[in-house]
């Protein structure tokens, strides 16, 4: 690939790479898209993919941005209508690679049921990039009317999780650290909304939902107990973690509550549903599990029970993971 | 007739003021005062003040001078003078001497007390059938008993203590009244008829039996010597918490508490009933006696005797033996009728702070405990045993807790600032009056109970020294617990938070405590501790002036594949260091490691480094003594804190005491880079490969290695140009590093100065970052 700045390059890639991959009839050809607006409240998202590497066990960053999008939008409960995919591309990005992600981008998007209906693409020099970064933003609509956030998160709601966590960063990790698990480990990337969409239609009191990203279990729950002012209190023998994750997190000398998932959210509900969410959770994943309870704030915004009734604070990682013990 | 001192002539009469500050109060330090007066037949008063106490006296210059003398040579055992201003005025014509009663003025009192075990006199009465005591296990006087964990407030009368609960019955007012009484003034002075009341427990949290008489007494006891004969855990609330104990002897016991506990392999201390148990134990030099004997009665660190008949999961990964005296009747009353050596832990379920009220101890410890011993007498703070060894005759404190804190460790000159310490042994410093005042071990902030307590104990210190802060120090590693928290109040004070480097506080722990003059070389030697330069700390040397410090040497530096997960597997830093070096370089050690660590593992950990993932670069000494060790046969994870370490000082302890004619060290090699002195292990590996080819036992390459470090420190002096040399950090634990140091820096003409009152490792961090908040920090 070569530096297009924006001449005849860039076209011959829109047209030889996107349009096929996506499909032409959502694509617009013009400065900007026009789709109809259905009637009610709409959702709107962006977010950035820098994922490295970009081709991964189970996922590449294409399908990534597009679950990541569509599940941005079905944390607010909002069904994902449309997509646009801004692309910064680096010289010298193989086209096969570049034409496999816009394929597999295309494919999940159609399996997610969104539309990508605007793209951009740019090229920047060697070394510049880190081969492909990929820019989206996500419309949907709400269809509800619960005030799902995390403002509505009151001390007795009952935390629950989707499925096993850490599987995605487990595979990105191990994938940088050059090392070959020698396991079907995948990706958990997927798309959240059927999960969240049984969620609704259960009539589930929903107060908030999240996924778990960047930071894991530990980062995104110190950020709900913070904004909503409550402490989370979790029961370590409840998390669900498969035993690849578990004894690659010890290998790689990684903190399973700080690892990263692409496909496994929090659901944050009245302490009396608790048991008939954990039964819709299951039905999209067996793994799901009741893992904590908030509580009035006390000592430090999210605590963890170990064995032997032993309460831990689990704190926000301040950057990387440094080595604590003296 | 001679003329009696009181018939001087007026001119020959003389007044001296003594502002003494220090910790003298609360221990029968005025009482002794006006005993001494009345001896010499001098006149005038004495008072406590805030910083301590201050006396006028007044009689003849001779027998003021006696006085002065005797008043430092004849003190209580626990009074620490810091410091004593004398003040010559005229006359003032006093007729008698007399305690006065602290004014409104001195409300603030900065030295508290710690907790002082029973004394001679107190035991006696309590194994006498004729006293009014006998059998009472909370008989105390000014000499002994409860202090620092029943202070409410300053000064230190009744009604500001625990005790208050309590009314005293009229004959221990009596004794509480009398300045002729043993227990004149003494706040916790109780009986049967008036004090505190024991309980007994079973499992499920049922009271059994309360009572104060020596009927109620003997019967509680003989259950639990029961329940410990047959193998029980029996908790016991002492002076500052609950302690867990159980047949020393027997192994199923021992094993059982540890799994209950879910303790690791550190090893457990024991309780004997006296010295002469002791010895059959571990070998005991008079300094040690006198230490086991003395009112701190803390947990002395001994050597074991072989075949000592205790069970082997009292202690399998030590050397050493940890054993404590009896120090409050209770524990008199029971180890006399019980007779062995009983394991005595502190009563907290692993990782959490000690149990320090009765219903704690029920609550928490209800699945340990087979049978609980506690009374009504409050406790405010948890406080737990301490810890120190015997070293050339001096005492090392390793944690320092019951009959340490919270007495000041010295003078410290600056501003009211509060120390907020490390993560781990976490203590805190305050600066207030012009003291440093160091804090109880307040444990591993990593459990919620513990940082509570961490809280807490902020709150409880300032309000009992009567001291604020104007600024807070904080250690620079973003992530701990006590970092954050300062950064928290700094913000919600709007103070200033001022953040020193991990091991610049460790060196100047050891500075300020030793009065080390400067410039003088520090050597930091630890685990790990956060740098300046994005590298992890642990084998460094500072220069330190009186306002900078400046990094001029420190390891070469070495991947620590997986961070955390490296201090758990010393075969992962083995196979780091020789990762650094060409493919073909010490195939034995290799051979070593390869045994260690399966090969899926090794591939991984080679290419988790080759690839620079959670693999931070590091100069840590503690590690390299892990890699060490694993190289001289250390197999398997750490199990406890330092443990293939200890296993590598066992090996070179051993080589030490029987070996005369020592072989050379394993040197390291210096070289500059940069303006800055790299000390490379390279040669020390490269030694140990070809001697262990040439089969050279481990207990000589271990010593060897070991001599090889006191030379490096010897050696950066000299290149260095410094004549003091001042250590820290928790590898200084180690007493043959520190022995063959001792000796080489003799040798070199280099003076040597080790930490002593304040513990090597990050228990003293507090104590060192007060210190070290002025020094500006330069790195090449
Ligand atoms: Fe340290
Ligand atoms: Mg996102
Ligand atoms: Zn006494
Ligand atoms: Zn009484």
């Amino acid at each position: 690939l070569a530096h297009g700045g924006g001449g005849e390059m860039t076209s011959r890639l829109i047209e030889d790479i996107f349009l096929p991959a996506f499909g032409t009839e959502n694509l617009t050809q013009h400065d900007s898209a026009v789709v109809s607006a259905p009637k009610g409240k709409l959702a709107i998202t962006t977010d950035s993919f820098v994922v490295h590497p970009i081709e991964f066990s189970g996922g590449d960053i294409g399908s990534l941005a597009i679950h990541g999008t569509v599940n941005d939008l079905s944390m607010s409960g909002a069904r994902p209508l449309y997509i646009t995919a801004g692309f910064i591309l680096e010289e010298g990005l193989d086209t096969a690679v570049l034409s496999r992600i816009a394929h597999s981008m295309g494919q999940t998007a159609r399996q997610a049921g969104i539309a990508i209906v605007a793209g951009d693409t740019k090229v920047v020099e060697q070394g510049k990039g880190d081969g492909l970064y990929i820019n989206t933003s996500g419309i949907g609509i709400v269809e509800h009317s619960l005030a799902i956030a995390p403002s509505s998160i009151e001390p007795g709601d009952a935390v629950l999780v989707s499925g096993d966590i850490g599987r995605h960063g487990i595979t990105i990790m191990s994938a940088r650290a050059g090392i070959d698990l020698q396991t079907d480990l995948q990706s958990d990337s997927a798309n959240l909304w059927p999960s969240v969409s049984t969620l609704l239609q259960s009539g589930i009191a929903i107060h908030c939902l999240r996924d778990i990203t960047r930071g894991g279990l530990s980062m995104t729950l110190n950020e709900l107990a913070e904004t909503s002012g409550t402490t989370i209190l979790l029961d370590e023998t409840a998390i669900p973690v498969c035993e690849t994750v578990r004894s690659t997190c010890d290998l790689l000398g990684l903190d399973i509550l700080q690892t990263a998932c692409e496909g496994r959210y929090l659901a944050i509900v009245p302490e009396k549903q608790a048991e008939q969410t954990l039964l819709a959770l299951q039905r999209h994943n067996p793994e799901a599990a009741r893992i904590g309870t908030v509580i009035p704030s006390g000592t430090a915004p999210l605590l963890i029970d170990g064995l032997l009734g032993v309460r831990r604070i689990l704190s926000k990682p301040y950057g990387e993971q440094l080595p604590r013990i003296c | 007739m001679a003329p009696s001192p009181e018939n001087h002539p007026r001119q020959h009469i003389s007044r001296l003021r003594l502002n003494i500050t220090g910790a003298v109060q609360g221990l029968g330090f005025r009482p002794f005062v006006f005993r001494l007066a009345e001896e010499l037949h001098l006149a005038g008063w004495v008072r406590n003040t805030p910083a301590g106490v201050e006396i006028e006296i007044e009689g003849h210059p001779k027998q003021l001078s006696a006085f002065r003398t005797r008043l430092e040579t004849d003190a209580p055992p626990l009074a620490r003078l810091f410091t004593i201003e004398p003040c010559t005025l005229p006359p003032a014509g006093y007729a008698e001497f007399n305690i006065q009663e602290s004014g409104a003025h001195s409300a603030a009192v900065p030295v508290i007390l710690p907790e002082l075990a029973t004394c001679d006199q107190c035991v006696a009465d309590i194994f006498n059938p004729d006293n009014r005591r006998y059998y009472y296990p909370f008989t105390n006087c000014t000499h002994c008993g409860p202090r620092y964990t029943i202070i409410e407030d300053l000064p230190y009368d009744r009604e500001r203590t625990a005790m208050r609960i309590f009314s005293m019955c009229s004959t221990c007012r009596e004794e509480y009244g009398n300045p002729a009484d043993r227990r004149f003034h003494a706040q916790p002075n109780a009986c049967p008829d008036c004090g505190p009341s024991l309980l007994l427990y079973d499992a499920t949290g049922t009271l059994l039996r309360k009572g104060r008489k020596p009927g109620d007494i003997k019967a509680m006891l003989n259950r639990a010597v029961d329940t410990l004969r047959s193998g029980g855990i029996v908790s016991i609330l002492g002076l500052g918490g609950v302690q867990l104990l159980t047949d020393a002897a027997n192994e199923e016991a021992v094993r059982r508490l540890r799994s209950r506990k879910a303790r690791d392999a550190k090893p457990f201390a024991l309780m004997v009933p006296s010295v002469e148990t002791a010895r059959t134990l571990a070998r005991i030099s008079p300094d040690e006696e006198r230490i086991l004997r003395s009112p701190s009665a803390p947990i002395v660190l001994l050597t074991r005797r072989a075949g000592a008949p205790i069970a082997p999961s009292v202690a399998a990964c030590s050397p050493s033996l940890g054993i404590m005296l009896p120090h409050t009747p209770l524990h008199h009353l029971l180890l006399k009728k019980y007779g062995a050596p009983l394991v005595c832990t502190s009563g907290n379920l692993s990782g959490a702070p000690l149990c320090h009220t009765q219903e704690d101890a029920l609550r928490s410890l209800r699945r340990i405990a087979d049978l609980h011993l506690l009374h009504d007498r409050p406790i405010l703070r948890p406080v737990d045993d301490s810890v120190v060894r015997v070293f050339r005759g001096r005492e090392i404190v390793v944690r320092r807790a019951r009959g340490y804190a919270p007495l000041p460790v010295g003078p410290s000159q600056g501003p009211d600032t509060l120390a907020l310490g490390g993560e781990l042994k976490n203590t805190l410093c305050w600066r207030a009056h012009g003291l440093a005042v160091l804090s109880q071990h307040l444990g591993d902030l990593e459990t919620e109970a513990s940082t509570s307590t961490f809280r807490r104990e902020i709150d409880n210190l300032g309000r009992l020294l009567h001291a604020g802060y104007g600024r807070l120090i904080v250690d620079s590693h973003p992530d701990y617990a006590a970092s954050r928290y300062g950064r928290y109040l700094a913000l919600k004070k709007g103070l200033t938070v001022i953040s020193v480097q991990h091991h610049v506080a460790h060196v100047m722990a050891c500075i300020e405590e030793n009065h080390t003059p400067r410039p003088a070389l520090g050597t930091a030697w630890d685990g790990t501790g956060y740098g300046t330069d994005g590298t992890i700390w642990g084998g460094e040397f500072f220069d330190i002036g009186e306002t900078d410090c400046r990094r001029i040497a420190h390891l070469r530096l070495y991947p620590l594949p997986g961070g955390d997960a490296a201090a758990r597997e010393p075969a992962r830093c083995a196979l780091s260091l020789l990762h650094s070096l060409s493919a073909e370089a010490c195939p034995t050690l290799r051979k070593t490691v390869n045994r260690e660590l399966a090969a899926t593992v090794r591939d991984a950990v080679r290419s988790m480094m080759d690839k620079c993932f959670n693999s931070p670069l590091t100069s840590s000494m503690g590690r390299l003594f892990d890699a060490v060790s694993c190289y001289l046969g250390f197999h398997g994870p750490n199990l406890c804190e330092g443990h293939a370490a200890m296993q590598l000082e066992t090996l070179a302890r051993r080589y030490h005491e029987t070996e005369q004619n020592k072989p050379s060290p394993l040197s390291w090699d210096i070289r500059e880079e940069n303006g800055c002195l790299v000390c490379d292990w390279e040669p020390v590996l490269r030694l140990l490969d070809s001697e262990l080819k040439r089969e050279a036992s481990a207990e000589e390459l271990a010593w060897r290695f070991h001599d090889g470090l006191a030379e490096l420190i010897v050696r950066i002096a000299q290149s260095c140009r410094r004549t003091h040399i001042a250590v820290g950090g928790g590898c200084f634990l180690n007493t043959l590093l520190l022995d063959l140091l001792c000796d080489r820096t003799e040798q070199a003409g280099l003076t040597f100065d080790y930490p002593q009152r304040v513990p090597a490792h990050d228990g003293g961090l507090a104590y060192g970052q007060l210190a070290a908040a002025g020094l500006t920090l330069t790195t090449v």
